[in-house]
């Protein structure tokens, strides 16, 4: 176990390395670097001073000597200052995290909690009317647009009934503190969760479903009804138990992901968590920000795998690492 | 022979009952068979193929074309001012913009007048008159008459629309208005010059006024407010004059009419037409992203999967860096890069379409390996290394074709995932840009919060195209899954 832990990390440290190589030469590649798009339309900015000023957030490099400078300062743990914000970018991701997390973190729970019940009655009913909605809405999830859903909460709750506000985190009017400050929040947070809810439940439905209906047509299902057992304790007993293996797996290999925000979502509510940060500096050409951004996205998908890998042995004690 | 005769008569109604009994059914029927019974899936082939007429043989039914302007006639007054520096002013009705301005080159005489067609006809020095186009303000003829009454035959006559029914005066060179004999108003806080000339009036019952310093004001006589001012830059005297004029507008945001089944957007382009164009770069990109990602994920997975060793751990070593690198990050990049190379408009989704398969390979890539590993240690794989077969004819003839019906499933669901990312891609504006249309792209206009309220026909359509669509990919996707593998039957 300890020895497949380390060899995935190092084995991750190298996928981090190519990961990080393809990012820089896209974004170093990038048009109006920041210098120039804070510079433009300044008459008194005369060549020396770009030239200083590059010097200064480290563009006057080319693309391989930047590279090798950015990795020696990450290697160290500095990722710089962002150009935007003018604070170290570890500092930043480190704080906006937390806001995508809860949000996103809120929304999965409610997943779970509608998600795992109703795929796992779909699968022991199968081809009932129930199956069928369950089957409809998880691919109606899945194919659902969140922009598209977003702006149609939007219209519905926010302009047609006006009962929820259309975006933002707090209701800037108000100085709100302590228990209300918290209920207003949570009202902004309602359709940022419910477009969350809605375009994510379906993998997480379909998943439990057919994990069930796969234990369901296990052997020692059929023996525990040979044996006379009441169905309810066939399925809750006997198969349940064994189809939260995986789920338990998906569940926690899922849980990083939270962290990395969602840039769409984000931006179209203007929550202001790590995913329209990511958006907000993309759009600006923020370099030392857009590369902790997404070499963080990657850290979370490699975690999220090795996390699921452990939890798979961890759970199943059949299953050997190796 | 007879009974030679009767044994082959018996033989063969024999075969004939014995193929009638049990109908040799190829396992390709089978699955056909299999699929065909699976309502969801049928339903989601009649969407697709409704979806793929509508956008591909759609447009030629459209009277109209992808980015056809559409204008509408709008009767507007025009209000004319003129100096006494020989100039006409035009200005807009509604915002108080000047439309043109001209000074004639001879003295006006006297009181222009407008004709029904809304032409000017100016008498001007050396008894000519001068007729004047109400649009441009260009000088289109030039009679040899004395009075312009001889040339135009109907006269414009305004008709004056007292505004809720007052009195309209100036006394004092303030505008009074009097209801029954009463003074109800008083417009003294417009200005601190007088006002000259009487105060005209237009088919909305908005008041035109001009003072002694060539400032123009138009009045809400109902609300008592000054709609709009503009200072004239020349010298007095000063008349105001009046003239109703068909005005060419932008036919934007346009509900739903005979004319436009879904209306027109905020450019004045028909929104059903656009909505046809945009089906057709969606499933474009949809089969050509998936075509791309098959044809890289074959050929890595498969000789990851065939070779295994050094070349399978460099391959997956290379999936996961791919798997690693977050698209819509990369799209923003490349977007903006796409930008300082000078892509034009159109060529872009070409862009797009590459990098989307460049990002999307990796997952067909692990799928085709892991069914490959457990293949080639099958008996019918030791036969074909038995006939000596090349490696690369191993691989594509014998290998693949038996991964075909996974790959079918995951091509099937990979183009609904494509297009979402397409339309997600669209609306953050890195796709397909304007005038192409694309579904991602018309959604878009939903940023504007007029749009959003009330233009429900120009966002809501293509919405409904991109979930109809995926979801009717996702459907046949599931259907041909359990139509190729009864075991794991959903």
């Amino acid at each position: 176990m300890k020895q497949f832990i380390i060899r995935r990390i190092l084995l991750s440290i190298l996928i981090l390395f190519g990961v990080s190589i393809i990012l820089y030469a896209l974004i170093r590649s990038m048009p109006g670097d920041y210098v120039t798009s804070i510079t433009a339309g300044n008459p008194n900015v005369t060549p020396e001073t770009i030239l200083r000023l590059k010097k200064l957030y480290g563009l006057d490099t080319g693309i391989i000597e930047g590279y090798i400078k950015w990795l020696g300062q990450a290697l160290r743990g500095n990722f710089g200052e962002s150009f935007i914000f003018k604070r170290p970018v570890t500092e930043i991701i480190s704080s906006k995290m937390w806001i995508s997390f809860s949000l996103a973190f809120t929304a999965f729970v409610i997943q779970i909690i509608i998600a795992v019940p109703l795929g796992i009655i779909s699968a022991t009913k199968q081809y009932s009317k129930l199956d069928y909605f369950v089957t409809i809405f998880a691919l109606f999830g899945i194919s659902l647009p969140s922009f598209f859903f977003a702006a149609v909460l939007q219209r519905i709750f926010a302009i047609g009934l006006g009962i929820l506000p259309l975006q933002g985190m707090v209701t800037a009017r108000y100085d709100y503190k302590g228990f209300r400050l918290i209920l207003d929040i949570a009202k902004h947070f309602v359709m940022p969760i419910m477009v969350f809810v809605v375009t994510g439940i379906g993998g997480l439905m379909r998943y439990s479903r057919g994990n069930m209906l796969e234990v369901l047509s296990a052997d020692y299902v059929r023996t525990a009804r040979a044996k006379g057992l009441s169905e309810n304790k066939v399925i809750y007993k006997h198969a349940f138990r064994n189809t939260l293996i995986p789920i338990v797996t998906m569940i926690g290999g899922s849980i990083p992901g939270l962290f990395t925000g969602a840039v769409i979502t984000e931006g179209i509510f203007a929550i202001d968590g790590l995913g329209s940060t990511g958006l907000l500096a993309m759009r600006q050409g923020d370099i030392p920000f857009i590369m902790a951004f997404n070499i963080f996205i990657a850290v979370m998908t490699l975690l999220g795998t090795l996390i699921s890998d452990i939890l798979y042995a961890v759970v199943d004690p059949r299953v050997r690492l190796s | 022979m007879e009974k030679t005769n009767v044994e082959q008569q018996k033989s063969k109604k024999k075969q004939s009952s014995h193929t009638s009994v049990d109908r040799i059914i190829t396992p390709g029927q089978l699955v056909l068979r299999r699929f065909l019974r699976n309502r969801l899936a049928i339903l989601g082939v009649i969407i697709l193929l409704t979806m793929t007429i509508f956008s591909f043989i759609g447009p030629f039914f459209s009277p109209y074309g992808e980015y056809e302007m559409f204008y509408k006639e709008k009767i507007t007054s025009a209000i004319y001012v003129i100096t006494g520096n020989n100039d006409i002013y035009s200005f807009n009705d509604g915002d108080g913009a000047l439309r043109w301005h001209i000074t004639t080159e001879e003295k006006i005489v006297g009181q222009p007048i407008i004709a029904e067609d809304g032409n000017i006809y100016l008498s001007v020095e050396g008894s000519k008159v001068l007729q004047i186009s109400p649009e441009e303000g260009t000088i289109m003829e030039t009679h040899n008459v004395g009075d312009p009454s001889e040339v135009v035959e109907n006269i414009y006559e305004p008709t004056p629309v007292a505004p809720d029914n007052l009195d309209i005066a100036v006394e004092d060179g303030v505008i009074v208005a009097t209801s029954q004999d009463t003074k109800v108003k008083k417009w003294d806080f417009i200005g601190y010059s007088d006002i000259i000339g009487d105060p005209i009036s237009d088919r909305s019952g908005y008041l035109y006024a001009v003072s002694d310093e060539g400032e123009l004001y138009s009045i809400r006589a109902d609300r008592g407010i000054l709609r709009w001012s503009y200072k004239v830059d020349a010298e007095g005297p000063y008349s105001v004059m009046e003239c109703p004029i068909i005005m060419k507008t932008i036919d934007s945001k346009a509900q739903p009419s005979k004319e436009h089944w879904l209306g027109t957007d905020a450019m004045g382009l028909d929104v059903l037409t656009r909505l046809m164009y945009g089906g057709r770069i969606s499933l474009m990109v949809g089969f050509i992203v998936i075509f791309m990602e098959l044809i890289l994920g074959v050929l890595l997975g498969g000789i990851s999967g065939y070779y295994g060793g050094w070349v399978d751990n460099l391959i997956m070593r290379i999936v996961d860096v791919f798997n690693c690198i977050p698209s819509i990050p990369v799209m923003l990049i490349l977007g903006s890069v796409m930008i300082s190379l000078k892509v034009p408009p159109q060529d872009k989704i070409y862009v797009l379409m590459l990098v989307l398969g460049l990002l999307g390979w990796p997952g067909v890539a692990r799928i085709v390996r892991g069914q490959i590993l457990s293949l080639r240690e099958q008996e019918f794989m030791v036969a074909a290394e038995a006939t000596g077969l090349r490696p690369m004819r191993k691989i594509f003839k014998h290998l693949v074709p038996n991964v075909m019906p996974q790959l079918i499933v995951i091509a099937t669901l990979g183009i609904g995932s494509v297009i979402l990312t397409e339309s997600a891609m669209s609306f953050l504006g890195i796709g397909l840009s304007f005038p192409y249309a694309s579904w991602g792209n018309m959604v878009d206009a939903v940023n504007d919060p007029e749009i959003m309220r009330n233009c429900l026909n120009i966002w809501v359509p293509p919405g409904i195209c991109i979930l109809l669509t995926v979801m009717s990919f996702n459907l046949v996707g599931d259907g041909l899954r359990d139509a190729f593998d009864p075991k794991m039957k959903r």
